[in-house]
Parts: C-alpha cells; structure tokens; sequence
C-alpha cells in the first residue's frame, strides 16, 4: 500500500492506494501519527483503495477519536467493497463518507 | 321362536274366531228375542180374539134372538101381552119389550106405556134414528132399578116402525156361557200346532184341542197350576213332553191358557242361522285372508327389509341406508336407524380421523426432519427420498459435512409408527449427527457404539433402528461405513454388476448395551455409487404376497440408464409401484444414492506462523483465485476473510505452523478456503458479536473481523482435529 500525505493549512488529505489489512495498517498508524498535531480537517480519499480489514478499521476508529477532540474527518470516494465493510461493521453510522 | 308374521297371524286367527262368535252370537240372540216378541204378540193376539170372541157369541146369540121376534112380530103387528111368557119361554130369554117409534114400551114384559127410561135402555133409541144401527147389543150390567144383572139386545123391525129389545137374566148368559166355554176353542190353532185351553173357575178344563182331555184338572192336563200361572205374560212350560211359549189371560169366569210350541217359534230361526253362519264364516275367511295378505305384504316385507338393511350395516357397510316407507311408523323406524347409523359411521370417521392425525403428526415430524437441500458440489452427487408408508414407519435418512472433505450419509429404520416413532427417529437422528460431527476421526464404528450406549442407556418404549451409516472421503473416493444391522447397499461400479455390500458391524441399535460396532470400508472410483435403501424396497409386496426382493433391486439397478443418483431413485420406486401394481404400501420406501464424481481441485501451501504470514499467505490465495478466474469483489472479500484469520493465528494462537488449502469447484463456481494452525485450541466462532450501534468512544476494538466474515462469506465452520484448530470459509463467485 502507498499513502500520498498532502497537507493545505489545517488539512490534512491521505490518498491510500492499494489494500489496507493487517500488514498495511501499521504503516497508516505510522502515518497518521507524526502528522495531525494542528490538523483540524483530515480527509482520506480512498479512491484507489481495494479494501480493507477490521485491522484498517481500527486504525481508522483510531483516527476518528482523535479528530473527534481537535476537528473533523472524513472519507471520499469510497468504492462498494469499502462501504460495505463499513455498513456491516456500524461505522457508516459515525464515519463521515462523502 | 316364532316369526313375527306367524304370531301376528295366529293372533288374527284369534280375533277372526272370537269375531264370528260374538256376530253369531249376537245374531243369535237377536233372532231368538225376536221370535220371542213374535210368539208373545200372536198369543197376545190370539188371547184378544178368543177372548173377544167368547162374549161376542152371547151378544150374537141374542141379536138373533130378537131380529126373529121382530121380524115375525114384524108381519103380524104389536107384541100382545099374551104372547110375552109365551115367547120368552119359547126363545128362553127372560124379557121382552116392544118400542114404538115415540119411545114408549108398546108392550112387554113390564113398564107398557112407559117411556124409555134409564141410561141402559136410554142406549137403545139409537135404533129409532133413520141413521143408527139395525141391532146393538150391550154386554150384561146390574139394571139401575134393581140391581139384577141383565144382558140386552135389540133390533129394529124391519118397517122401521119401533125396536124389539130382548134380554138375558145372569143365569142364562152364564148358562150360554158354560155351554160356550166347552169345546169353545177345541179347533182353534195358533200357527199349526199352537192350541188354547179353557179352564174354569174350578180348574177343570171346558176346552181343549184334544177334547178328551175336558173334564180334567188343568194341573192333569197340562202340568200347569193354575193357581200359579202367570197372567198377561209370556212363559214357558212343559206340556205333554214338549216345551212352549205360554200366554194365560182371563176371560169371563174363565182362564186361557194359550200355548205355541217353541220348536215352531223358533222355526224361522233355526232354520237360518246355520245358514247365516255359514255367510258369515266366508266373509270371516275372507277377512283373514285379506288382513293376513296386508300384513304379509306390509310389515313382514318391510320388517324383512329393515332386517337385511341392518345385517348389512351389522356387516360393516356403515354406508347402507335403510329405506322402508310403507307406513308413518316404518317411515319414522327407518329414519331412526339412519340417524343411530349416521352417528355410528361419525363416530368411527372421527376415530379413524384421530388415528389419522396422529400418524399424519408422526410423519410431519418424520418429513420435517429430512434434510432436501442435497449437497451442491461437483464432487459428489446425493439425491433421497423418503415415501411414508400409511401406517408402519419410522425411516429417516440424512447427510451432512463432517469438514470440507467428508460427507457423512446415512439412512436408518426405526421400529415404531406414529409420534412415539416419530420422535423416536427424531432422537436417535439428532445423536447420530450430532455424534459423527463431535467424532474427531470421522469414524462411523466409533460413532455408532456411542450412539447405541446412549439408547440403550434411556429407552423406556424398548424401540431399536437399523442403520448404515458412511463417510465419504470426497478427496480418495473412500467410504467408511458402519452398519448395525441394516439392509446391504449396493455399490454400483464401473463397468460391472451393482454388488453387494453385506459387511456388517453389529445388530441394530438400542437392542444391546456395550455392543461396539466394527467400521469397515469400501472404496469407489470416480463415477461409482453406492445405493442406500431400507426394507419397504425389498419387502415390498404385490397383491398375491410376492416380495420384491434383493434380485429384483439388484436387476433394476443393473439396467438403470443413468447413473445419476435422482434417476436411479427414480428407476427403483418405479420398478416397486409397477411390482405392487397397486396393494398398498406397508412400509416407509427410503432410498439414498451418492455418486463420488471424483477428487476435488485442491490447493495446499503451509507457512511458518510469523508476521510475514499474512502477506504470504494472501499472495497465495490471490494468485490461486486469479487462476481460477475469480471475480474482483469475491476475491476481495476472500482476501479480507483470510488477513482476519491469519493474523489473527498470527497473533494470538502460538502455532508453530499454519496450512492453507484452496479448493475450487465449478458447479457452483466457488471456493472453500480452510485455515489450520496447530495453535492453542481457539473457536474465533463463539465469540460473541460486537455491539456494531455503539458511538466511536465506547466501541472495543476486536470482533470485528469474524462479523465481516459471518456477513460476507457462503459458510464459515470450525472445528478441532488432530490437534489443529481448523477454520473453513466458502465463498460462491457468482
């Protein structure tokens, strides 16, 4: 999985490609890590992400808490497979998906 | 005892009898008072007239007396006082009197001169009026002037110039009396033999039919006292040997007795009743005939009827009605039995329905329990049938995976009908199932011995089954199978005769605690089958008791056109129907045919258990799927299923190693993925779901995983064996 990270003020925008599953995770983890102090909009565009695992999920519950206290987040471009892990989980009930 | 129509007859015989009796009887009577009444009017009759007849002879007497004097005075002219004695002497009278035309006595025996006087003579001047009688007579009567008892008479003269009036002193009418009196009715019959017997003051008799008898008391001539004998009413006596009706009156001074035999009264009547009787006897026969015939035809027949109409209901045919309406009460007697017979025949549909519900409960029960979704899989081919037979039953079959390479299949026959049966089958199915899949080695001989231990441990109904049970390796195309007393399978083989699979473990199950059953095996080639059925194939019967049979099953098998398994259960249930042609089923028919197509498509990789794992391991079923040509989203989800797993193994489990084994199948196009590790026993399936409502701050994270699975996987199971924890997921492509 590649993570292109481009940052405009207080956005922060990740573009995920590839699949996000237990070996790739960790590396979002990472990712997200060094970058949201000052970010209060962060924005993942799964436009070319395949899928992801409960592993990617709960990176992004991660993240989500975390914006909760210093902005927003949300999702774009997410294809069926991608919603559909998210609908059966619940997190379409708390994930802002655009 | 006598038959209705005979007692009924006699009784009307009876009747008819007592009726002619009463009739005669009555008629009888009524002729004999009749000529009673008749005999008693003649003698009253007769009595009249002799009676009558005796005085009216004196005032005859002395009319005649008188029209001679007047009509000798009556040419010569006045009485002369002269010719008084003279005369009276002559005509023995005691005076004599001639009355002018005025009224006045021209000359007599006293008072000449004198008008008439006196309301006795007074009667007499009728005589002198131009319309009055010729003569009048007077019956004798004591004479106002002196007292003395006189008979007169009196006749006119014939030139109507005056009348001579003569009369009788008591001693001459008495003397003319007495000279009447003797022999008065001596020819006086009534009818022919009837007579009348005069009889004086003394008792002597004057006259008599047969004279000779005058002069006798009339006690000797008659027998009658006649001091007793009953006057103005008819009796009865005895005389001279024969009985009469008897009528006695006085006349004068004098008794008549006047007597009719009563032979001749009754003549009449003796004469016809026995005529009469005889009518009436005919018309009494008739009446029994025609009575008797009425009966005969309209309550023997239909008591008849009636009784063949209930011998046939008595027989069974609740369906008979009986139907006699030839009178009110026959009507009313008809629709009573109906309606006893209508309330007969619902009672027993109700039992046969009540009978009918609980076998039709049992096999709802037995049906329900029978698996029909047949395992899709382009390895084996199963197809089975259950027909329940009306009233015997308790056959079940049933196939289930044991794990992605072994198909358990059985078929079994338990001794019983109806719900206990039912629920009997239901109990000894759910341990068979449930003891092959918690049987780690697959075994069915293993199996089949817990089973039995535990019927055998709770049976209280003493009920046992039969049962073959195998296991199919889907891999090797071996079976294991045990069979506790079941009917043999067949193997149908490649190019070969169907053979017989006799080897047997044991005696049926529940019938012996501890008994251990042998697995024993046979092998297939791809294409082959083995044929399962129980006895209602074999035993079934055609309507002259034949028994279909092993060779009949054996043949129908062998000449099959296809192998297929629907199409051999086909072939066999209709070669049974054509056999019984018919005779009803006596037994559940339950036939299960399994063909191995052959070894599955199959794909094995093991991997060390560490990190790198997850990536190699999904390298692998990625690369496998795209020669299989698998769909993006299937292959996805299969993708996202497996890194669960793995890392999941990867994580927690402490295995030394994992396999991944890939199998594909066509028809339906899918894959079954198994993950097995030989990590600490773990079942990632009972662990409970994750509340997928809650906020983000409250939700653990874990579960997860397992619920993608459960939501986009076909089928998902574990199961431990041999000390790996085994996790198998199926998903269909299409």
């Amino acid at each position: 999985m590649t993570i292109s990270k481009t940052l405009e003020g207080n956005t922060l925008t990740l573009a995920l490609e590839g699949r996000l599953d237990t070996t790739t995770s960790p590396d979002l983890e990472e990712a997200l890590g060094a970058s949201l102090d000052g970010v209060t909009l962060l924005v993942f565009d799964f436009t070319r992400l395949d899928y992801l695992s409960s592993a990617g999920l709960r990176v992004l519950l991660s993240a989500q808490k975390r914006m909760n206290k210093q902005g927003s987040m949300k999702l774009v471009h997410v294809n069926d497979a991608v919603k559909e892990v998210f609908d059966i989980t619940g997190f379409a009930d708390f994930l802002t998906i655009e | 005892m006598l038959s209705l129509s005979a007692q009924l007859r006699i009784r009307l015989v009876v009747l008819v009898a007592v009726s002619f009796g009463v009739a005669t009887w009555t008629l009888w009577k009524g002729e004999t008072l009749r000529a009673e009444k008749d005999v008693r009017t003649l003698l009253e009759i007769n009595y009249r007239d002799v009676s009558q007849g005796f005085t009216d002879r004196a005032d005859y007497q002395l009319v005649s007396i008188a029209r001679e004097i007047a009509n000798r005075l009556g040419s010569s002219g006045r009485l002369a006082s002269e010719d008084v004695a003279a005369l009276c002497a002559d005509q023995e009278i005691a005076e004599i009197y001639d009355i002018d035309t005025r009224g006045i006595v021209a000359g007599g025996s006293r008072l000449v001169g004198e008008k008439v006087r006196g309301e006795q003579w007074s009667e007499f001047l009728r005589l002198l009026d131009p319309d009055g009688p010729e003569s009048m007579s007077q019956p004798d009567r004591p004479r106002t002037s002196d007292g003395k008892v006189f008979k007169y008479a009196a006749v006119r003269y014939p030139d109507r110039s005056g009348y001579i009036e003569v009369g009788w002193s008591e001693e001459r009418f008495l003397r003319f009396l007495r000279q009447r009196a003797y022999g008065y009715t001596r020819s006086w019959h009534i009818d022919e033999r009837g007579f009348i017997v005069f009889v004086d003051r003394d008792g002597v008799v004057t006259s008599h039919a047969d004279m000779s008898l005058a002069g006798k008391t009339l006690q000797e001539a008659t027998g009658l006292d006649p001091a007793a004998v009953p006057t103005g009413t008819l009796f009865r006596a005895t005389i001279a040997g024969e009985p009469m009706f008897c009528y006695a009156g006085p006349v004068r001074d004098y008794l008549a007795v006047l007597a009719d035999p009563v032979e001749d009264a009754f003549a009449s009547r003796d004469r016809f009743m026995p005529r009469i009787a005889a009518v009436q006897l005919v018309v009494f026969a008739a009446l029994f005939a025609f009575v008797s015939l009425m009966l005969r035809n309209h309550v023997s027949r239909a008591v008849r009827r009636i009784g063949d109409a209930l011998r046939r209901i008595a027989g069974g045919d609740l369906g008979g009605r009986v139907d006699v309406r030839s009178s009110l009460e026959f009507s009313e007697l008809s629709a009573n039995i109906n309606a006893t017979v209508d309330a007969l025949r619902t009672a027993a549909e109700e039992r046969v329905r009540r009978f009918d519900a609980e076998l039709e409960l049992g096999r709802t029960i037995q049906n329900a329990a029978l698996p029909s979704d047949f395992p899709e899989s382009e390895h084996v081919r199963l197809a089975a049938s259950m027909v329940p037979a009306r009233e015997v039953g308790g056959d079940f079959y049933d196939f289930f995976w044991l794990d992605e390479t072994h198909l358990a299949f059985l078929v079994a026959d338990v001794s019983g009908k109806g719900v206990t049966g039912a629920l009997y089958m239901m109990t000894a199915k759910t341990l068979l199932k449930d003891t092959l899949l918690a049987d780690a080695d697959r075994d069915p001989g293993a199996a089949l011995s817990r089973v039995n231990a535990e019927l055998c441990a709770n049976n209280p109904a003493e009920m046992f089954l039969t049962a073959w049970v195998g296991v199919l390796d889907l891999d090797s195309g071996r079976v294991a199978f045990a069979n506790a007393g079941h009917n043999p399978p067949l193997a149908l083989r490649n190019g070969g005769a169907p053979e017989w699979i006799r080897e047997r473990s044991g005696c049926p199950l529940a019938c012996f605690e501890g008994t251990a059953y042998r697995t024993r095996s046979l092998s297939l080639a791809p294409g082959e089958t083995v044929f399962l059925y129980t006895d209602g194939v074999t035993e079934a019967t055609d309507a002259s008791g034949a028994l279909f049979g092993e060779k009949r099953l054996a043949d129908t098998l062998a000449v099959a056109d296809t192998r297929s398994p629907v199409a051999l259960n086909l072939a066999v249930r209709a070669a049974v129907d054509t056999f019984v042609s018919g005779a009803p089923q006596a037994d559940d028919i339950t036939l299960l045919s399994l063909e191995w197509i052959g070894a599955p498509e199959r794909h094995l990789r093991t991997f060390p258990c560490n990190a790198d794992a997850v990536a190699a391991s999904a390298a692998f079923l990625e690369e496998t799927l795209d020669a299989a040509g698998c769909p993006p989203k299937p292959k996805t989800q299969l993708l996202v299923a497996l890194d669960e797993i793995v890392s999941n193994v990867v994580r927690c489990s402490g295995a030394s190693g994992l396999a991944i084994e890939v199998r594909l199948s066509r028809a339906p196009h899918g894959a079954r993925v198994s993950v097995s590790d030989d990590g600490v026993p773990f079942d990632p399936l009972r662990v409970p779901p994750p509340d997928t409502t809650l906020p983000p701050d409250e939700r653990p994270i874990g579960g997860l995983g397992i619920l993608l699975l459960r939501k986009t996987m076909d089928d998902l199971s574990y199961r431990r064996a041999h000390g790996c924890n085994i996790l198998s997921f199926r998903k269909i492509f299409a």
